[in-house]
This record gives structure tokens, sequence and C-alpha cells, in this order.
């Protein structure tokens, strides 16, 4: 039973994993540093450790999607992020791509199920 | 506070030297809000802190997040070469030392228990130092593999069918035991040359077991050489390894095994072009250590053959490096030539 539980973890959580990214950028278009980014993203019910979050942003504006800045005005320094351009192009063309990903699997969810268990 | 302090350290410790401080005042910015969160204004005590340091995690994990990529010593693309390679070294370095305890028991009788933990301590040690050539070899290509790659990027569109490999033939394939047997037989002959290259010559027992070697070669003019004959056989095991991580036959290796060949010739050319490198001494020796009487039948016959031996060696060897030359070269010509089923051919005409 705990086996079970503990791939069915692991299959969530890879799922997860390619779901992030755009969660992320979906939240970018105003500036936000990494903590308020995770309070955001968990009040909406998207879970994600600051752990993952703060590398992940690294990555994302090594990539050119993000561009950030140090906000030195407040008391203490935060790094703030925001789409860049290309960013916002990118996460456009992501979220076509989840939408048509979306409905193909939600048609093959339905079809396996054989039609109305649901 | 100190805590916070030695956390961060631990994480960007694990970090290039490049990113430590950058990184290092995000995750500083980041504990301050997640104390400020947890505290909602008043004083954070120490037991938030550390409530705080344990939900991050622990900063090896942490910074794993955030290098790019794993690291290794050797990645999964070279592993399957790698251990290849590893295996074939080490099975040829266990067949050598193998080879030179038989020899040494044989030429020096002894003590066999003696002569069986040298053998072992000298094996471990020949192993010892074949693994970590080998491993750091293929280090080395890691690590300019990953210096010169950019970070992860599949390119799909570059990609055709036309790249695929054709399946290696039996013409083109690279044999796996020809690589064994050389690279055994150069261990063995660096072994001779190194040890002493009086060993070479005609052995003669003079009762008693004592074993007298008359040499072939002038030790002192073929230690001149030895530099370069040492030279040519690291060559020779370098060769056999780019010919086992190719694994078929190509014309840029064709050309690089012709260039390795030429330049062996060329050695043995100048080493054997005069009679110096020749024990002059040789038939005397042989007379005096008894194996022959001077002035017999037996002996003009040996010493016309040491004299034909001498003038012809140079001329065998031409024979062999030519039809190696000529063998090569048909395989390369085999290999330019295209072949009417291979892929490109049918892929092109759907274009």
């Amino acid at each position: 039973m705990t086996d079970m539980q503990e791939t069915i973890n692991g299959l969530t959580q890879e799922l997860r994993r390619g779901t992030i990214i755009i969660g992320v950028l979906s939240q970018l278009a105003e500036p936000q540093y990494g903590y308020s980014l995770v309070t955001v993203l968990q009040g909406k019910g998207f879970s994600i450790d600051a752990g993952t979050l703060y590398p992940l942003l690294r990555r994302l504006e090594k990539q050119g999607l993000l561009e950030s800045r140090w906000d030195t005005d407040q008391t203490r320094p935060r790094k703030y992020y925001l789409l860049s351009p290309m960013g916002r192009t990118v996460y456009v063309q992501l979220c076509e791509e989840w939408r048509s990903m979306s409905v193909s699997l939600e048609s093959l969810i339905r079809g396996g199920d054989g039609d109305g268990d649901h | 506070m100190e805590i916070i302090e030695r956390y961060i350290y631990a994480v960007t410790q694990k970090l290039p030297l490049k990113q430590r401080e950058e990184i290092g005042k995000e995750i500083e910015s980041l504990i301050a809000d997640m104390l400020e969160e947890r505290t909602g204004g008043r004083r954070a005590d120490q037991k938030d802190v550390e409530q705080v340091l344990m939900e991050l995690g622990a900063p090896g994990k942490l910074a794993d997040q955030y290098r790019d990529g794993s690291r290794f010593l050797i990645g999964p693309e070279l592993m399957g070469t790698y251990m290849t390679v590893l295996k074939i070294v080490l099975a040829s370095i266990a067949f050598s030392m193998l080879a030179v305890f038989v020899i040494e028991i044989l030429v020096k009788p002894g003590s066999l228990l003696e002569h069986f933990i040298s053998y072992l301590v000298n094996t471990l040690n020949a192993c010892f130092q074949g693994f970590s050539w080998v491993t750091i070899t293929f280090g080395l290509l890691e690590y300019w593999k990953t210096q010169k790659g950019e970070p992860v990027k599949i390119d799909t569109a570059a990609w055709d069918l036309s790249i695929l490999p054709s399946l290696p033939d039996r013409q083109t394939r690279i044999n796996r035991a020809d690589s064994f047997f050389s690279i055994t037989f150069t261990i063995l002959f660096s072994i001779l040359f190194i040890s002493s290259t009086d060993l070479l010559g005609v052995w003669t027992n003079q009762g008693s077991q004592n074993w007298v070697v008359i040499p072939l070669f002038n030790e002192t003019e073929f230690q001149r050489f030895l530099p370069l004959i040492l030279f040519f056989l690291a060559l020779n095991i370098l060769m056999e390894g780019v010919k086992l991580a190719a694994g078929r036959w190509s014309l840029p290796l064709i050309g690089l095994d012709m260039v390795v060949h030429i330049l062996q010739f060329i050695l043995a050319v100048v080493m054997f072009s005069d009679l110096s490198i020749w024990n002059d001494q040789f038939i005397q020796q042989l007379v005096s250590s008894g194996l022959i009487a001077a002035g017999s039948e037996e002996h003009d016959l040996v010493v016309r053959i040491w004299q034909l031996a001498q003038e012809d060696l140079l001329f065998m060897i031409g024979i062999i490096f030519v039809v190696h030359l000529i063998l090569r070269g048909m395989k390369a010509y085999r290999i330019s030539q295209p072949t009417m089923s291979s892929g490109t051919a049918s892929t092109n005409g759907f274009k």
C-alpha cells in the first residue's frame, strides 16, 4: 500500500515538474521577488518549494526568458524577476501547447473510461 | 545570526566560485522573507530560524538544484566506450603479466613463492596504473566535452536520416580481439625493452641452470633508440584505444593508422640502415660459449645466416610494411565506394 502511494507520489511529482515553468511564467508579467512568487502561487493552490523555485528562476533568466534586478530601496535588498520580451512570446506559445495537450489528454481519459463513469 | 551564515556557506561552497556571492545573497534574502512571514513582524528567535532552515532542506540538495545539470566524471555518453576500453586494457595487462611471470619462472628458477608474490604485486600495480590512465583520459574527455557543449540543447531540426551511421560490415568493423593482442604484445615488448634489451638474443644453458644470453644487439646503440621505441609503443596503445573507441574503420582513421605505420617504418630504417646496432661480437661469443666450433661447416652457415639477417631484415620489414599499406589502401577504397543499398540513396529519392 505504501509502495503504491510512493509510486503515485513520484509520478505526480513528475507530472507537476513540467507544469511548474508555465505556472511561474504566468505570474511574472509584473515584477515579483522570489518569496512573493511562492506565496502567490501557493495562494492559488499551486504549491512549490522555495528551494526549487529560486534555482529555477536563475535558470529561466539564463535561458533569456526572465530579466532580473536587485531592488535595494527597501529595508532589505530583494531580487525581482520579470518576463523578458522573449519570455512573453515563449509563455504564450507554452500556453497554447498546454491547452492542446490538455484537450487531447482529456479526450483520452474520457475515451478510456468508457464514457460516463464520472 | 551565525546559523544562517553557516547554512548559506554550506550551500554556496558546493557551487562554482563565480555564482557564490549572488546565490548567497539570494538565499539570505529568501531566509529573511521566510522568517518575516513566520513571525509576522515580531523579532525572530533561534527556534524560528531553525524551523525555517529545516524547511529549506538539506544544503546539499539546495546546491544540487542550483547547479545546471548533473556532473559526471564520465557521463552516460562515454560510459560504454570507457567500459570497453577499460576491460580490454585490464585484460591485456593481466595477460602480459602472466606471460612475464611464466617467462621469469623459466629463466630464473628459484623460489616459486617469491616469483608468485612479485607477480601478484606487479599485476595489481599495473592494473591500477592502467585503470588510472584510462579513467584520467576519459575524465578529461568528459571535461572538455562539457566545457565545449552548450547546456543541454536538443537540436531536432538538424537531424537527418543521412547522418545515421551505416551498419558496420565485416570489412569495416574493427576486431576487438586484434586490439587485445596488439595491446598485450605492445606491453610485453615495452617490459622487455625497459627491463633489459640484452635479453634479446641466443640463450644457452651453461649447465647448473645458469643461462647465458648472447645478445643480438649492441646494447649502447640500442639504448639510443629506446626513447623513440617506447614512444612508438605508447603511440601503438593509444592508436588501439582510438580504434576501439571508433569501432569501425573510417577514412580518417585509416589515414591516421597509415601515418603511424609510416613513422614506425622510418624509425626501422634509421635503426637498421647501418650495422652498428647489431652486436659485432655475436659470432665470437657464440664460439666462445661453445655453441658452435670455429672453422666447422656449422660455423660458416651461421655466419652466412647472421650476415643475411643483418642485411635483409630491413628488406623484410619493408615488405611487411608495404603489404600493410596496400591492405589498408584497399580498405579505404572499399569504404569510399558508395554502396547501392545505403540509406542515403533511398532517402534522397523521397526529397
